[in-house]
C-alpha cells in the first residue's frame, strides 16, 4: 500500500464534509470563504516555517501557501472589518504544530497532506470559489510539484498524514456553524 | 471475415481496460431488462457507486459477420451530483475507426463545470480550429470540445484517442466524488434526462446497430429503454 492508500479513510472522510459541499457547490457566501481563508492562513504559516526550518521546501519554495491565502482573505474581507474569530480546530491545530516541530518527517506528511490536497483536488475546487482563488494557482505544472512532494514522502507518514486530515475535517466541522442551510 | 486488424486489438485492449477502470472504481450489478441485450454479438454491463449511478458499457461485436465493431460508454453521476456525464463511442471496421466521439457532456453543474473545464484543458490538443458543424440534438448536449473524429486510419491516431479516452475515464472516477451533494436531485434528473432526450434523436445509433445485424425490435427498445434511459 502507498500513502494515499493508508490514508483514504481519513481522507474520504474529510471530502465528505458538508463544508466541502459547500465549497464545491460554487455557491458559497464570499464571507465565510474569507472566514475559512483566515482560518487556512495560521495553520499553514506555522507549518510553513516548520518545514522551512528542515529544509523540507527548499527546492519547491513557490508551493508555500502562505502569502497566497492571505491575499484572498484581504480581497474578500471587509477591510473596515473586525477580523473573523479563529475557530477551535484550528487552535487545537496550531498547538498540534508546536508538539512536531523537531519531527521532519512528520511535517512533511502534513505537507503531503494540505499542499498535496491544493494541487489536486484543491484544483477543483478553484474554479467555484468566490475571488481570484490565488490559493489555488502555483507558478508551474502542478503534476511537477506533485510528484517532488510525492518523492520526499513514504508509508511511515500515515498516521502523522491520518491526524492532519483529521484536524482538515475538524474545521471543515466549525465552518458549518457560519453556514445557513 | 478475418480479425487480424491493429485498430480492432486497440480498441478491444480499451474495452478490457475501461471494464477494468470501472471494477476498480465501482461495483457492478444487474440492471432489470439489460440481460436481453446480452448474446454472442452484444455485450451490456452496468455498474455504479455512491457517485456513479450507471456506469454502461455496450460492445457489438459483428467482426466475424460484418466487418464491424461498436462500443457505446457513458457514465452517469448521481443525482445530487452536479459533475458531467461521460461519454466514448466508436465503431470500427478492421483498417479505420469511421466514427470516435468523445465528450463531457454538461448535466445540473452547467458547461463550465469544472470537470468539464478539465476535460477542455485535456483535450486541447485534439480539437481542430474549424470545427465541424454538428446535428441540432448534438449542438444542444455536447461541450464546444467535444471529439468527433472519423476516418481514423493511423495506429497513431487510434492510440492517441483511445489513450485520452481512458485518461479521461480515470480523471472521471478520481473527480466525480468531490462532486456528490452539491446538487439539486430535481435539476440533476431534468439536466441528464435532456442529455437522454437529445441522444434519442440521433437517428445514426439505432440505423448503425441494426446495420450491425441486431434484432431491429430489440435495436428500438434499447435506444429508448437502455442506451440512455429517462429517469421517470
Amino acid at each position: 500500500m502507498n500513502l494515499k492508500e493508508l490514508t483514504k479513510e481519513n481522507h474520504t472522510n474529510a471530502e465528505r464534509q458538508a463544508f466541502v459541499k459547500q465549497l464545491m457547490g460554487g455557491k458559497i457566501d464570499p464571507k465565510i470563504y474569507a472566514i475559512y481563508l483566515w482560518n487556512q492562513f495560521p495553520q499553514y504559516e506555522i507549518l510553513e516555517l516548520m518545514a522551512n526550518q528542515h529544509g523540507l521546501l527548499d527546492d519547491i519554495p513557490m508551493v508555500a501557501r502562505k502569502k497566497a491565502i492571505m491575499t484572498d482573505f484581504m480581497e474578500l474581507w471587509d477591510k473596515d472589518a473586525d477580523a473573523p474569530e479563529v475557530c477551535e480546530s484550528t487552535k487545537k491545530y496550531i498547538l498540534h504544530l508546536k508538539t512536531i516541530m523537531d519531527d521532519p518527517k512528520k511535517l512533511m506528511a502534513h505537507i503531503y497532506v494540505r499542499h498535496m490536497g491544493d494541487l489536486s483536488g484543491g484544483q477543483m475546487i478553484s474554479k467555484r470559489i468566490p475571488g481570484s482563488g490565488n490559493y489555488y494557482k502555483f507558478d508551474a505544472d502542478v503534476n511537477e510539484y506533485k510528484e517532488k512532494i510525492r518523492a520526499k514522502c513514504d508509508d511511515s507518514m500515515a498516521e502523522e498524514a491520518k491526524i492532519c486530515f483529521d484536524y482538515a475535517t475538524a474545521l471543515f466541522k466549525d465552518m458549518m456553524q457560519y453556514v445557513k442551510e | 471475415m478475418s480479425k487480424n486488424s491493429i485498430i480492432w486489438d486497440k480498441l478491444i485492449s480499451c474495452k478490457e481496460e475501461i471494464i477494468k477502470i470501472f471494477d476498480e472504481n465501482a461495483t457492478e450489478f444487474d440492471e432489470p431488462g439489460l440481460a436481453h441485450f446480452n448474446n454472442d454479438l452484444w455485450i451490456n454491463r452496468v455498474w455504479q457507486n455512491e457517485h456513479v449511478r450507471r456506469a454502461h458499457i455496450d460492445v457489438v461485436d459483428a467482426r466475424d459477420t460484418k466487418g464491424l465493431w461498436m462500443m457505446h460508454v457513458c457514465v452517469f453521476p448521481v443525482l445530487t451530483n452536479d459533475g458531467p456525464i461521460y461519454g466514448f463511442d466508436v465503431i470500427s471496421g478492421a483498417k479505420k475507426m469511421t466514427g470516435a466521439f468523445h465528450d463531457f457532456s454538461r448535466s445540473s453543474g452547467g458547461s463550465n463545470h469544472p470537470m468539464i473545464d478539465g476535460y477542455r484543458e485535456a483535450v486541447a490538443d485534439f480539437i481542430p480550429s474549424k470545427r465541424r458543424t454538428l446535428p441540432e440534438w448534438a449542438e444542444n448536449i455536447f461541450t464546444d470540445s467535444m471529439i468527433a473524429a472519423g476516418n481514423v486510419a493511423t495506429e497513431e491516431e487510434a492510440t492517441a484517442i483511445v489513450d485520452l479516452a481512458l485518461n479521461n475515464l480515470r480523471a472521471y472516477f478520481a473527480e466525480i466524488g468531490a462532486f456528490t451533494g452539491t446538487a439539486d436531485p430535481d435539476k440533476t434528473a431534468e439536466a441528464q434526462n435532456y442529455y437522454c432526450h437529445n441522444q434519442q434523436q440521433n437517428p445514426h445509433t439505432p440505423r448503425t446497430m441494426k446495420s450491425l445485424g441486431l434484432n431491429e425490435a430489440d435495436v428500438d427498445k434499447f435506444c429508448t429503454d437502455m442506451l440512455f434511459p429517462k429517469l421517470a
